[in-house]
């Protein structure tokens, strides 16, 4: 593992902090410097919370179902209605990440009625949460009205998700916004696993294409939820999650990238080949379906 | 007291600056997202200083155009970014561009990444990084 250190924002200051108040000296310098990453987080000086981390976009997974000749499933999308039903923060966090996983999925679909009823719920939610005031207002417009017209939606879906998670992790949420990524994602999985049980090829490579991610999320909401989320029966749902994710195989195959420095572009000719077999592709369905259950749950 | 005070405010002076700065690089990283790609709906930020380096890994989907924005401060080409494979390959770093403050990569089949960023030394000792990811429809 190489020795690097990173130093978001937040984890800094507060380390900074913490020295000052301690008269500890928090934080010792060497030559060889720790990084940050996910999988370097081991403090117990601060409530380590400003790490980075990716979760691929909903959104992109929405655009394969959709592309993919898959059949629409409104039934199985969350009730725009439900977002007056959610009371606490982290439920509305979850159900912004889902609604607006829906509202991409709708649009795609031509269902622009349904897209602008995802829409209302998501601003509704935004506000309750804080996050409103940090989204560009002509933004918010656009995105108002251009639920029917999915080639500019999901790209103001995008800026909208990317702003509000600057705005949250700027001001030290990270719980919240780890949450709405969990939200988005489960959604998002959960409707590619149904189109995967339903016989669709591609839907169940990208079930099984998920495994990074399995383990990534449930990291990164392991250091940035508190305990009472992690004693969740949520959270254990997720841990299965990953455990079934486990069995997943992969293989991969290095190949040389390609550079074409005249249109800044490297074509990746690597190789990865996924198996999963059947039954792990239901029991991962039925553990996506579970967790996506409790979260939109009222 | 007041002394301890601004002390405090003096040791706390330049990371409230690169926070503030934060923003203004994140609006300059954006300009190289132009519709075409949609972003992912995350925010990667950090403050790096002399030699550290900001990582995360992500998967990238196969039959799928991505972009890689990177800035760091006010200024294009004060970000080195650098993208490997799951066995630490290195597939592309923007070093060996000039630092280009954005590339675009074509993937034939999914695999997962990790991407490195770290400060130019020569150019810059501290600031604010931020990357943005997007994919092209």
């Amino acid at each position: 593992m190489k020795n690097f250190r990173v130093v978001p924002i937040v984890l800094f200051s507060g380390i900074l902090l913490f020295a000052i108040s301690c008269g500890e000296k928090s934080l010792e310098k060497s030559e060889n410097t720790k990084s940050l990453s996910l999988d370097s987080v081991k403090s117990n000086i601060v409530n380590v919370s400003g790490v980075l981390f990716s979760i691929p976009s909903p959104i992109q997974t929405a655009i394969l179902i959709k592309e993919s000749e898959a059949e629409y499933r409104p039934e199985l999308l969350n009730d725009a209605k439900s977002y007056s039903n959610y009371e606490t923060n982290a439920q509305k966090a979850m159900n912004l990440g889902v609604y607006g996983t829906d509202m991409a999925y709708s649009s795609l679909y031509q269902d622009g009625q349904k897209a602008l009823s995802y829409f209302k719920a998501i601003d509704n939610l935004a506000k309750d949460l804080g996050i409103i005031s940090a989204i560009n207002p002509k933004l918010m417009k656009r995105l108002g009205a251009n639920a029917d017209n999915p080639d500019s939606l999901v790209y103001l879906i995008g800026r909208f998700y990317e702003e509000g998670d600057a705005y949250l992790k700027k001001n030290e949420r990270y719980d919240i916004a780890s949450l709405v990524i969990l939200g988005g994602w489960i959604e998002s999985s959960h409707l590619t696993a149904q189109s995967a049980i339903d016989g669709n090829k591609d839907a169940k490579n990208r079930v099984a294409q998920q495994k990074k991610s399995s383990s990534t999320i449930v990291k990164a909401l392991g250091i940035t939820t508190d305990d009472n989320f992690k004693k969740s029966e949520l959270y254990q749902v997720l841990d299965s999650i990953e455990e079934a994710y486990a069995n997943v195989q992969s293989t991969y195959a290095f190949e040389n990238p390609e550079t074409d420095p005249s249109k800044k572009v490297t074509a990746i000719k690597s190789k990865t080949d996924y198996q999963v077999s059947d039954s792990l592709l239901h029991s991962i369905a039925s553990l996506l379906e579970s967790a996506r259950t409790k979260i939109t749950a009222k | 007291m007041k002394r301890l005070l601004f002390i405090i405010i003096l040791a706390f002076a330049p990371i409230w600056h690169l926070s503030a700065q934060c923003d203004s690089t994140a609006y300059l990283a954006r300009e190289f997202m132009n519709e075409t790609f949609i972003p992912d709906g995350q925010s990667y930020r950090a403050l790096i200083f002399d030699g550290q380096i900001a990582e995360f890994e992500t998967t990238f989907f196969g039959n799928s155009k991505y972009r890689i924005a990177a800035y760091s401060g006010l200024e294009e080409e004060q970000l080195i970014f650098s993208l490997y494979d799951q066995d630490n390959n290195l597939l592309f770093s923007n070093e060996e561009h000039q630092n280009s403050p954005y590339w675009d990569f074509e993937i034939e089949s999914t695999l997962d990444v990790r991407l490195e960023a770290k400060l130019d030394k020569t150019k810059q000792t501290s600031g604010c990084a931020v990357l943005i990811l997007g994919f092209e429809k």
